[in-house]
């Protein structure tokens, strides 16, 4: 144990004695969080969009992009220089296993990983409530950032009816019709008549889906939330927080809505009622309802009304993006804390992925590897989606298996959480821990150790 | 077969090693069919010119490379065994050290990866740093050392563990005369106490003077392998060497070697000192004057805990080594009493100050013979006034000065006290002797 210990303070010590990179880090770290905070403070607009878009800005940057890259090239470095310059040979003929070195690496990665987070979070921190306190002008935007952004909202999706018989009556009748207009095509082709299926159940779910959320102008629609447990339960708001899509463009980009909420169905039992009023296509708007429109139960009824004039009209509010409740369950320095936590297990990730790959291909390989995985990562979302609305049978086959292999460090990216006041919750923190970091990561270890361990170190390639 | 096998240090049996291109095509031979058996506490050497093999058999030796076909065994379990790497040192071809860390923290490093305890470690970094003469420059980063001096903190991490088994891999490369004379120093010091030691090189002096027994690979196959003495030994020639004579005298003796051997040939010329010791002189006068210098120094002594292996057969002589210690508190062995020891460095001086007080103990054990013997009037190796049976022991060595005589005698004691064991490895003429005085000085064969 001693062994690993003496690795993993060797490689912090190498890396805090690279004073380039000291220097340029210390830079870097410096320009997106004081200089950025600075900016903002000096510029316009309401102290609520300040604040979410530093935030953004300066926590997306640390997350995805400086310190990922920093983790990426140290921890590949580390062991690409040992192997390269035969600093290994000193260190595999002391009782040391390669195991233990690999481990003492990663350890400390692990050590550098927490130092540098800490650093960079407790800057943004610092400056997030420099700004909260310099920022607002008046006591609505001192509440509006209280409520909006310092805070730990978690969201919740309304229910929604299930399609899948519906869908799967649709797709059998087509499937008939199919079978009936070109019998030569499908009767004696069962793999073509289940690929048929397929398209066709991915197709209709989509559209019934969509329709769900869709108010064709002059039409309604209610929504039902549950398990609406806001901390606190006399005071404060709960925030529907939606974002209107379109059939067909307003003239003036514009959509007349009105809203209501209750604890039970406002249609049948009757509810509170907003005034309308006109909203901006595509643009995420939020409202607050009173926490005495809850029901005890954790219900939450919002009744909306498309009063837009023109008639081809509809509002569509798509199942991921259309609607949610935002209610406040936790304080922004737990969630703060679940965040960087959060991030700190990604950079746990990439440190093995980086450590593993460098251990049996040259530093510029093992970058571009772990680049590509990482950028693949981060859109894996995308294309996930890409492949199942988007992409052919043949590429969806190959493809799809290799993309869930990626870590989804989309999923646990905190950074949109953060910005919008929105709870990163343990569940994800967990999550993450084990699919990212014990299961895949653990894997890419296992392999690394098993190929560095066989791996002749003094080999030279004739 | 056992008892032969627990002793050997390192064992190969068809050795070979076969490098080969991504295609598997086969590219260089590096090492073929290597038989090799190191015993235990010997200094071995291995020789070759460039690309002979030697640092790919020491890399197969431990781990680092793959055998191809053979296979080779390192205190008695395979190649890169990891608890069996605890018991050895290894001193690379370059020194592969992290050049932004100190010596003191290399050595800590190094010293943590062994397991050793915090105050042990730092007990032996201040010993060994003061070994290979780094103390003034242990702060400083070893990527702004000179080429010997990190050479000389290699050694130093090479020996941070108190190895058992010391391989090293042309360990004087890089090194000024005065390192390459402790370095040599140092191998037969670690060698007389026990130490299991495989020299590799291609600078043949340096071998030659500390050497038990040498391979000498060309090609990655064995050549020649044996005993130092066996091998350079040319006993059909007689050398003597005498004060200045005059032309007369040298056309008499050479009349009285051609009647005795007709048709000979006879060779007649002035001994000439060797630069080495020349060098060494001055610089040690130099060291002595106060000269600064921002470079390594001569260092000490051998480190104290770099100690001997104790085996069964080694009890006897640990005996005499606790009566050398006791003596030696006792009595100021430090300073030159002579001109032939100032110009020695310290490391130099403490094998031949040991053996003197050694001597004094046996002087003591023994009685009256020994001192007739160091009493005596020059006359050449060998006659002992005492037992005869005991001169018989003693092997015939070229003539030197009366003080190596006497010790070459006690030898002979000690080893007939332990047993008929040599104490010293090696059988090649010492350089302790007399270094200021040229005059006395053999020079080696052919020169």
């Amino acid at each position: 144990m001693s062994g690993v210990w003496a690795i993993a303070r060797n490689l912090v010590k190498e890396v805090l004695r690279m004073r380039v990179l000291v220097v340029f880090t210390i830079l870097i770290t410096f320009s997106y969080t004081v200089f950025f905070a600075w900016r903002l403070h000096l510029g316009t607009g309401q102290a609520d969009e300040k604040v979410q878009t530093f935030l953004s800005w300066s926590l997306g940057l640390a997350a995805n992009f400086f310190l990922p890259l920093l983790t990426i090239f140290v921890s590949i470095a580390t062991i690409t220089r040992d192997i390269k310059r035969k600093e290994i040979f000193t260190i595999a003929t002391k009782p040391v296993s390669r195991g233990q070195y690999m481990i003492g690496k990663f350890l400390g990665m692990a050590m550098l990983n927490f130092a540098c987070l800490l650093i960079t979070s407790g800057a943004i921190y610092g400056l997030a409530r420099f700004l909260q306190y310099w920022e607002p002008q008046n006591d609505y935007e001192k509440a509006k950032l209280k409520e909006l952004v310092f805070v730990a909202r978690r969201a919740v999706k309304p229910q929604l009816p299930d399609i899948s018989d519906k869908v799967h009556k649709i797709v059998e009748q087509e499937i008939d019709q199919a079978v009936r207009s070109e019998p030569e095509t499908y009767k004696n082709n069962p793999l073509r008549l289940k690929y048929l299926r397929q398209t066709l159940t991915r197709d209709y779910e989509k559209r019934l889906s969509m329709a769900q959320g869709a108010v064709p102008s002059g039409g309604h629609i209610v929504w039902h939330f549950t398990d609406v447990f806001p901390v606190d339960r006399e005071n404060g708001y709960i925030y529907i927080r939606y974002k209107h899509d379109v059939s067909e463009n307003p003239f003036d980009l514009n959509v007349v809505n009105e809203w209501g909420f209750g604890p039970k169905d406002p249609l049948i039992y009757g509810g509170d009622l907003l005034p309308p009023r006109k909203e901006v296509i595509r643009t995420v708007h939020e409202f607050p309802v009173p926490v005495s429109a809850v029901s005890p139960q954790g219900d939450l009824y919002v009744y909306y009304r498309n009063l837009t004039p023109q008639r081809n009209v509809t509002v569509l509010h798509p199942p991921d993006t259309g609607i949610e409740a935002l209610y406040v369950a936790g304080g922004f320095e737990g969630n703060f804390i679940r965040s960087i936590l959060m991030i700190y297990l990604r950079l746990l990730f990439l440190g093995v992925f980086g450590i593993a790959i460098g251990a049996w291909l040259s530093f510029p390989v093992a970058v571009l590897l772990v680049l590509v995985v990482y950028v693949t990562g981060l859109a894996s979302e995308f294309i996930s989606d890409a492949l199942i609305w988007d992409a052919g049978r043949t590429l969806r086959i190959v493809l799809t298996p290799i993309v869930n292999i990626f870590p989804k460090f989309a999923t646990y990216d905190p950074v949109p959480q953060i910005e919008k006041g929105k709870m990163v919750s343990w569940q994800l923190l967990w999550e993450c821990l084990f699919f990212m970091v014990l299961l895949k990561g653990g894997a890419v270890a296992l392999f690394g150790y098993l190929v560095f361990k066989f791996r002749e170190l003094a080999r030279i390639i004739v | 077969m056992a008892d032969e096998k627990k002793n050997l240090a390192i064992q190969t049996a068809g050795l070979t090693k076969i490098f080969r291109d991504f295609w598997g095509h086969q590219r260089v031979v590096a090492v073929d069919n290597l038989d090799l058996e190191i015993t235990a506490h010997e200094v071995f050497g291995l020789l070759g010119p460039n690309g002979s093999g030697k640092s790919t058999t020491i890399k197969m030796l431990l781990g680092l490379l793959h055998t191809t076909r053979g296979w080779a065994r390192v205190l008695g379990q395979h190649p890169g065994d990891v608890k069996t790497n605890a018991r050895i040192g290894y001193l690379p071809e370059e020194s592969y050290l992290y050049p932004f860390l100190n010596a003191r923290e290399t050595l800590d490093f190094y010293g943590r990866l062994f397991g050793i305890t915090r105050t042990s470690r730092r007990q032996r970094i201040d010993s060994l740093l003061e070994m290979v003469g780094l103390v003034s420059v242990s702060r400083r980063p070893i990527g702004e050392y000179s080429k010997g001096m990190i050479r000389r903190i290699g050694l130093a991490q090479a020996l941070i563990n108190d190895p058992d088994l010391l391989i090293l891999d042309e360990p004087t490369a890089g090194l000024d005369p005065i390192g390459t004379r402790q370095i040599k120093d140092l191998i037969r010091e670690l060698g007389r106490r026990g130490k299991t030691v495989l020299l590799c090189s291609h600078l043949l002096a340096d071998v030659e003077d500390v050497c038990d027994r040498i391979c000498i690979l060309y090609g990655g196959k064995t050549q020649k392998q044996g005993s130092v003495d066996e091998m350079l030994s040319r006993r059909k020639f007689t050398q003597i060497l005498s004060p200045a004579l005059s032309p007369d005298t040298v056309a008499k003796i050479e009349n009285i070697i051609i009647e005795q051997y007709p048709g000979c040939q006879v060779e007649v010329e002035t001994p000439r000192d060797r630069l080495e010791k020349v060098f060494l002189r001055i610089v040690s006068e130099a060291q002595a004057s106060q000269i600064e210098t921002s470079g390594a120094i001569i260092g000490s002594g051998v480190s104290d805990f770099l100690t001997a292996s104790v085996s069964p057969e080694d009890e006897s002589r640990a005996v005499i080594e606790q009566l050398v210690t006791d003596r030696q508190s006792q009595s100021d062995l430090l300073g030159p009493s002579d001109e032939s020891s100032s110009t020695r460095g310290p490391l130099a001086v403490a094998p031949l100050e040991e053996e003197t007080v050694r001597d004094e103990v046996l002087e003591s054990l023994i009685g009256s013979s020994t001192t007739e013997v160091a009493s005596g009037d020059g006359d050449s190796a060998g006659q002992w006034k005492g037992d005869d049976d005991l001169t018989a022991s003693v092997e015939p060595v070229d003539i030197k000065d009366r003080s190596s005589d006497d010790l070459l005698v006690d030898r002979g004691v000690i080893d007939n006290l332990l047993g008929g064991h040599r104490v010293d490895g090696h059988s090649a003429p010492s350089e302790d002797s007399a270094d200021g005085d040229s005059q006395d000085d053999i020079p080696p064969p052919g020169r």
